[in-house]
């Protein structure tokens, strides 16, 4: 993996945890489930 | 999410990984004490990716009270590593990790070990009670895992989750305990 990509996937990361920290639990856990729903039955 | 003095108050939408760790933990909690551990930790507290297995530490028992545990837990799940309890034992004796996986089902998994390294004890005496709704389940001190993810595992995964970790708990996690559990991990793991 490249620096560059390194650096973008950091980014993200941060950006997803901040809105974590920082709307209530319903708003991110509901597009987690989709995610994990998605894969998992 | 609530932090409150000796438990985290989760709000959340419960996922399919969710539902299925505290389905186990409803039967496991009758016959032993757990802590869950690494990267289901930070997906229960909102990381953005899947896991096929959660894992999870349980004090060392008698053969005996594995036996109980083991028949108890057939009712919903079974064992991928085998039918034979007291081979089950042994394997996890010889610090073997076994999986349970829904009936019909191998993923997910939860890969059980006997808790047998100072950090497995400091996960599991030191547990945090997470409530969701009426339900909980207990996990390993978030200090703990940001410093075995970021020195022990240390790959691109692990450190992706010690990050998230220590983003969404900043204003609620300790320098001074992640410092000490580095030195507690480097030092035996």
């Amino acid at each position: 993996m490249t620096k560059e990509n390194s650096q973008d996937r950091e980014w993200m990361v941060r950006y997803w945890a901040k809105f974590v920290r920082e709307h209530p639990d319903k708003e991110w856990s509901k597009q987690q489930k989709e995610l994990i729903d998605s894969l998992i039955s | 999410m609530k932090f409150q003095k000796d438990k985290i108050i989760l709000d959340k939408i419960v996922n399919n990984l969710d539902r299925f760790a505290l389905d186990f933990v409803k039967i496991l909690e009758k016959k032993a004490d757990y802590v869950l551990v690494s990267g289901y930790v930070s997906i229960l507290f909102g990381r953005s990716r899947i896991s096929e297995d959660i894992d999870m530490f349980i004090p060392r028992m008698e053969k005996t009270e594995f036996s109980a545990l083991h028949n108890s837990l057939l009712k919903d799940f079974w064992c991928l590593n085998g039918d034979d309890a007291e081979e089950l034992f042994d394997l996890l004796m010889k610090r073997h990790s076994i999986r349970y996986a829904r009936k019909g089902k191998v993923i997910p998994n939860i890969e059980v070990k006997f808790a047998c390294k100072p950090s497995d004890f400091e996960s599991l005496s030191k547990k945090i009670r997470v409530e969701i709704g009426k339900k909980a389940l207990f996990v390993s001190p978030i200090e703990l895992q940001i410093a075995y993810k970021e020195r022990i595992l240390k790959s691109e995964k692990d450190r992706d989750d010690a990050l998230h970790l220590r983003e969404v708990f900043k204003d609620n996690i300790s320098k001074k305990k992640i410092k000490y559990y580095e030195e507690l991990v480097m030092k035996h793991d």
